[in-house]
């Protein structure tokens, strides 16, 4: 399985450069669309993850600071320069920048965070570097296959996982959510008119899920991987086209030429000797953290109740664009001495993506109940208590109540033991 | 896995998911573009005309009553009844806050519509004769400010405060609050038909920023409005409030409350239904919804839920609504209620089901 055969560096040097430069791409992007100040500065409360409160919005500078860092490392690992220190600092600024509000959650900013990781455990930065042009003695040109071998196992479990969690019955029968999906493109250049096809929902819903299923094996795979790529790339346009994600399309296409790599036979003798490797600590972090990659996934099966509506172990599983799913929440607040009850204005304290995202996520109900008491305890209130009547629609089902409308949800806390709060599971 | 193999498992998926499809196949397609066309020419432009129509007729009437500078009663009786009209007219625009609407000190809805209005702070620039208007202090000017000078006393005394020969600081200040609002009003019409509209149309698209999903978030923030503000403020069932605050109705001094409240709720009931004041039916969200997968469900729904709002509409007594608050709040706390079950038909599951993107950040797990 693991693969010691040597091969040029340069595979590694490359993904490495493409990885770096679509980084700079979407940091510049992201601050070009004022989403700097509109996700991180102006928001009056953020929704950290359990266990991550300390990570806080660094306000204005802060942020900008912070994004400038990111994209002066983001460039120090395309262009390998400095590559420990940039590689490192990209790592933990990207990581922190998503950390402080999961409301922005995205699968893809998980992969950018596990990129990141593996790119500083390898030596991506002794070939095609600037680190190389400084200190011509550290330049190594062979390094051993499975270096290169574990960016093609992280993106596959990417595809496999994406793949596995799209075999339920309402993806594959009754093709949802993309019956809702499809027909509200049908203004796309092209292929809008097709969209209103009937049975086209269940063709892109079989299609998908065979398409991640086995786009791994297909790109492993010598004799299929171009049409496999050509499909990698086919796939990415479409649904970029389609629906609002991003860089996302850009990462995957850029990442996955990984499996287009050279022969063994071009590593010369004469270089042979001076291959890359990696101290066993190291090897060691690498072996665990893919462990977990294959455990994480399939944490939910731990937590009673429906996943859709539960959410727990939902994220950092690749669930990518599964369901259809919005909520309504309307928070009381219930003064402990009068028994008065009045109700919040969510606009006043979350943006609209913010109140959009937290209106169907359990955990994140709690967290904006918890903000809500200590804010009304601030203003007056004596000893709130904190109620929401939260509707919430799952694939174009009539909305059910999410949670008890008479539960004090401030009292709840939010971790990894099971959202008991709520009602539909 | 080779393409044979493919085909062959899609057309199985294919041939299961046709057997357990409930719905039967969508057999129509919304023309968005053509929904957009009718609401621009149909309702949103005819709309911002008579807005601004109202406020030229105000505003000239205004000048021509002020410039002899000896004000009758029945001048201010005049005046009156066309300041009701403008913002009787202004709540059929009041959810078109955005295009032609956004302006540089907020949105038309904000500079012409914040209520309270700051008495003390009129006064003040009254007395200093800073008729400006050039800041963030919107509840000094807009319909709540000439609502309190029009009606803050008797008649017969507003008309002798608007001749005396002192008042020249009060009597500019009322001119000038009534032309900035007209000249607001007009040039938003006139941008409506003269480039909004195409841009307007055009867009016609269901992504952040499209006509679309402007005109559905503007509708929700619109009954937000009407449902947090001019119904629970006054109420004191905001989060918060310890008592009810009567005086925070919106339009206090005219009386003019429950009226106003009703024809915004009403303008919003008509730009989801497409069912015109003068009996004509366009394409709206209701027909929009019909086409689409669960929608005709929805759309049950909301209506069902639309009659109960009328229906508790109707039981509240026809009198002052601020006095109404003090005396007997019991059926407006009841309409607030049907109100609020109205959100979530509107809100989520209509943006749900007819997959329309609210926000340009991306949405949950891609």
């Amino acid at each position: 399985m693991i693969d010691r055969r040597p091969m040029s560096l340069a595979p590694l040097a490359i993904l490495r450069i493409l990885f770096g430069s679509v980084m700079v791409i979407s940091c510049v992007r992201f601050a070009w669309l004022g989403w700097i100040g509109e996700q991180y500065i102006d928001p009056v409360m953020h929704f950290p993850y359990a266990g991550f409160e300390w990570v806080e919005s660094l306000g204005d500078p802060g942020m900008y600071l912070l994004f400038g860092v990111m994209t002066l490392s983001a460039l120090g690992v395309a262009l390998g320069a400095w590559y420990r220190v940039s590689s490192i600092v990209f790592l933990f600024s990207f990581t922190y920048v998503e950390l402080i509000d999961k409301t922005y959650y995205l699968n893809h900013y998980y992969f950018v965070s596990i990129a990141a990781f593996l790119f500083c455990l390898l030596p991506a930065h002794k070939h095609l570097s600037i680190d190389v042009l400084r200190r011509p003695q550290m330049k190594l040109d062979v390094m051993p296959r499975w270096m290169l071998d574990v960016f093609k196992l992280q993106i596959g479990i990417v595809y496999l996982f994406a793949g596995i969690a799209k075999i339920n019955h309402a993806w594959l029968m009754d093709a949802m959510p993309l019956r809702i999906w499809l027909p509200a493109q049908s203004d796309l250049p092209i292929i809008g008119p097709l969209m209103t096809l009937w049975w086209l929902p269940w063709m892109f819903a079989w299609a998908g899920m065979l398409f991640d299923c086995s786009v791994p094996f297909l790109l492993w795979n010598k004799r299929t991987r171009p049409f496999a790529y050509a499909a990698v790339i086919a796939f990415h346009v479409v649904t970029g086209m389609m629906f609002q994600i991003g860089v996302f399309p850009l990462v995957m296409i850029a990442m996955t030429l990984v499996f287009f790599e050279p022969g063994a036979s071009n590593v010369s003798e004469s270089n042979a000797n001076r291959v890359a490797v990696l101290p066993s600590p190291l090897k060691l972090v690498l072996v665990v953290h893919f462990v977990l990659q294959i455990l994480l996934p399939w944490r939910h099966l731990l937590y009673p109740g429906e996943l859709a509506w539960t959410e727990d172990g939902y994220r950092f599983s690749w669930r990518v664009m599964l369901m259809e799913k919005a909520g309504t929440a309307t928070f009381t607040i219930w003064d402990g001495a009068t028994g008065r009850g009045g109700i919040v204005d969510n606009r006043e304290f979350l943006n609209a993506h913010q109140e959009k995202q937290m209106a169907m996520q359990p955990d994140m109900v709690v967290q904006y109940a918890r903000f809500l008491r200590e804010e009304y305890a601030r203003r007056g209130v004596a000893s709130p208590r904190v109620t929401a009547d939260v509707w919430v629609t799952l694939n174009g089902a009539p909305a059910q109540r999410m949670v008890d409308p008479d539960r004090d949800l401030a009292s709840d806390k939010i971790g990894i033991a099971p959202s008991t709060w709520v009602l539909a599971r | 896995m080779n393409r044979p193999v493919i085909i062959a498992i899609t057309a199985l998926g294919l041939c299961l998911a046709s057997c357990t499809e409930s719905g039967g196949p969508q057999a129509d397609t919304f023309n968005r573009t053509a929904m957009l066309t009718q609401l621009a020419d149909n309702l949103i432009i005819p709309s911002y005309d008579s807005a601004a129509t109202a406020s030229v007729r105000l505003a000239t009437n205004c000048e021509s009553i002020l410039a002899d500078g000896d004000v009758s009663s029945a001048d201010v009786f005049e005046l009156r009844r066309e300041f009701v009209d403008l913002a009787l007219q202004w709540q059929r625009i009041v959810t078109y806050n955005f295009g032609p609407a956004e302006g540089d000190l907020g949105t038309l809805a904000e500079d012409a519509a914040t209520f309270p209005c700051d008495t003390a702070e009129v006064w003040r620039r009254i007395a200093a004769g800073d008729t400006l208007l050039r800041d963030f202090r919107r509840d000094t000017r807009g319909l709540a400010t000439i609502d309190y000078l029009l009606f803050r006393r008797d008649p017969a005394e507003i008309a002798r405060d608007l001749s005396d020969a002192s008042a020249g600081n009060m009597r500019a200040y009322l001119r000038r609050v009534i032309n900035r609002l007209r000249d607001e009003l007009t040039s938003a019409a006139v941008a409506w038909k003269q480039s909004y509209r195409r841009i307007f149309i055009d867009r016609s698209g269901t992504d952040a920023g499209s006509s679309v999903s402007l005109l559905l978030n503007e509708l929700n923030k619109s009954f937000e409005l009407l449902k947090n503000y001019k119904l629970g403020l006054p109420l004191g069932l905001r989060a918060g409030q310890t008592m009810s605050e009567p005086t925070k109705v919106e339009s206090y001094y005219s009386g003019a409350s429950y009226l106003l409240l009703g024809l915004h709720y009403s303008s919003i009931r008509e730009i989801w239904s497409g069912q015109l004041r003068g009996g004509a039916q366009i394409p709206s969200f209701r027909s929009y919804l019909l086409t689409v997968v669960n929608g005709p469900r929805l759309v049950e729904e909301t209506e069902a839920q639309f009659t109960r709002i009328d229906a508790a509409y109707g039981l509240v007594s026809q009198s002052v609504m601020s006095e109404l608050i003090r005396s007997n709040p019991q059926a407006l706390v009841a309409l607030h209620t049907e109100m609020q079950k109205l959100t979530r038909f509107i809100k989520s599951e209509m943006s749900s089901l007819l997959g329309i993107s609210i926000t340009y950040s991306s949405g949950d797990g891609d």
